[in-house]
């Protein structure tokens, strides 16, 4: 019953941090490295053999997260008990004995499981290095129907409003160009016909408020002309902003 | 391939999201066997083509084959997606083959808590809510997304990596 998966099931912070380092992120994949150093086979390796190593290994660790730390330790408990159990072979074993020879057996069934999904875990990885992508079709002025709503002008404002704070004022002394807002849309309109940009990452490229305001007031301007769509696939989702085929 | 696969063929090819066989059955007006059939013949059709048939559980699209990624990305340079942790693939893994699952099951695997890996992934689109458990609290159930397949360059679930270990019995042991 109260395994450490029982343990990790419990609510822990949502602030805890998954960092992918050789760092070990639970009893589980410490025992199970482990296990694979000792013994191909999990099921014929015996736990209370990795005890010591086990040990070693986390007395060598700093565990900030005290709730991460009883983890560890708890597990540590259990196996100083099973290789306590084995130093003293021959007497016939109480229930306390006998129950954890059981659970013995459900860590090499849980170890086994997590190996082979961490297998196809790498083989996922390896994809991804690969970057064996599968590409969808483009959007194109074929529009499936059902899938984005008309825009509201208020989603766009609401949507600048949510980064303006995120780009610098403008200095006092101007380094940077001055736009105009022909400009703007004309650098625009050349970017659109390569294909859709995303309205907050073209807002964030701006380097100071007042560049920020004119790409907003260009993107209203072609919205304006009609010369773009604009498509939203959900609430708060991505803004997607799209040259429109003149006469498609 | 008959003129109904040809047809669905074209439907796929102009439609910017994946569609569901029922929307397949309306736009030709077939049954669901029939368009069931003339999917599979457009599969096979397409084989050794630079185009595939990709399926996620109801969800049918095209998409490029994996092989030529990089041919697609020096022509086109689309956008593609960050990299993800060690526990985020091993999370992936467990939703994929265990979908539909719940948060709680995914944390008895690993043996950790799992809550921001999973928000990580379900803000990637890589997996998204699919139902409720019937246990206490109804827990979110996860399931994979066509992005998944697309990103893993998958045709369907079925091509999923399988363990080589021996012994690894993943899907008999999926429970809600």
């Amino acid at each position: 019953m109260d395994s450490p998966a029982a343990g990790a099931g419990r609510t822990l912070g949502a602030a805890e941090l998954t960092v992918s380092t050789p760092v070990f992120e639970g009893p589980l994949e410490l025992l199970l490295a482990l296990v694979e150093r000792e013994e191909v086979d999990i099921f014929k390796v015996s736990l209370a053999k990795v005890t010591d190593a086990y040990l070693a290994e986390i007395a060598s660790r700093e565990i900030p997260d005290p709730q991460e730390m009883a983890e560890f330790l708890w597990m540590a408990a259990r196996l100083l008990l099973l290789k306590s159990m084995r130093l003293l072979p021959g007497e016939t074993p109480n229930d306390e004995e006998t129950e954890l020879l059981g659970w013995e057996d459900e860590v090499r069934q849980r170890l086994e499981e997590y190996r082979a999904y961490k297998e196809i875990a790498g083989e996922l990885l390896e994809r991804a290095v690969q970057e064996s992508f599968a590409f969808p079709p483009p959007a194109r002025p074929v529009e499936a129907g059902g899938q984005e709503q008309a825009l509201d002008v208020d989603i766009l404002v609401a949507a600048f409003n949510s980064v303006l704070a995120r780009i610098p004022p403008r200095p006092i002394v101007v380094q940077g160009r001055t736009w105009t807002l022909q400009e703007k849309l004309d650098l625009i309109t050349d970017r659109l016909r390569d294909g859709p940009i995303e309205l907050v990452e073209l807002i964030l490229e701006s380097e100071d408020r007042l560049e920020a305001v004119i790409t907003f007031v260009a993107v209203l301007e072609l919205v304006r002309r009609s010369a773009v769509r604009v498509r939203q696939k959900e609430r708060f989702g991505p803004i997607h902003v799209e040259w429109r085929e003149v006469g498609a | 391939m008959n003129d109904v696969s040809a047809a669905l063929e074209a439907i796929l090819f102009s439609s910017n999201r994946p569609l569901k066989v029922r929307e397949l059955q309306q736009a030709i007006d077939a049954d669901r066997n029939s368009v069931e059939g003339a999917l599979e013949s457009l599969r096979e059709a397409l084989e050794g083509r630079g185009v595939m048939l990709m399926r996620h559980h109801d969800e049918i699209h095209l998409a490029t084959r994996p092989e030529f990624a990089s041919a697609v990305r020096r022509a086109l340079r689309p956008e593609v997606s960050g990299r993800l942790s060690q526990a985020a693939y091993e999370t992936l893994a467990i939703v994929a083959y265990q979908q539909p699952v719940s948060r709680a099951r995914i944390e008895e695997v690993r043996g950790v808590n799992c809550e921001s890996v999973l928000a990580n992934l379900e803000l990637r689109d890589l997996i998204t809510e699919v139902g409720r458990g019937s246990g206490p609290g109804q827990p979110k159930l996860y399931g994979t997304t066509m992005r998944f397949l697309q990103v893993m360059g998958l045709e369907s679930l079925d091509n999923l990596p399988t363990p080589k270990s021996e012994g690894a019995e993943l899907s008999a042991r999926a429970s809600g």
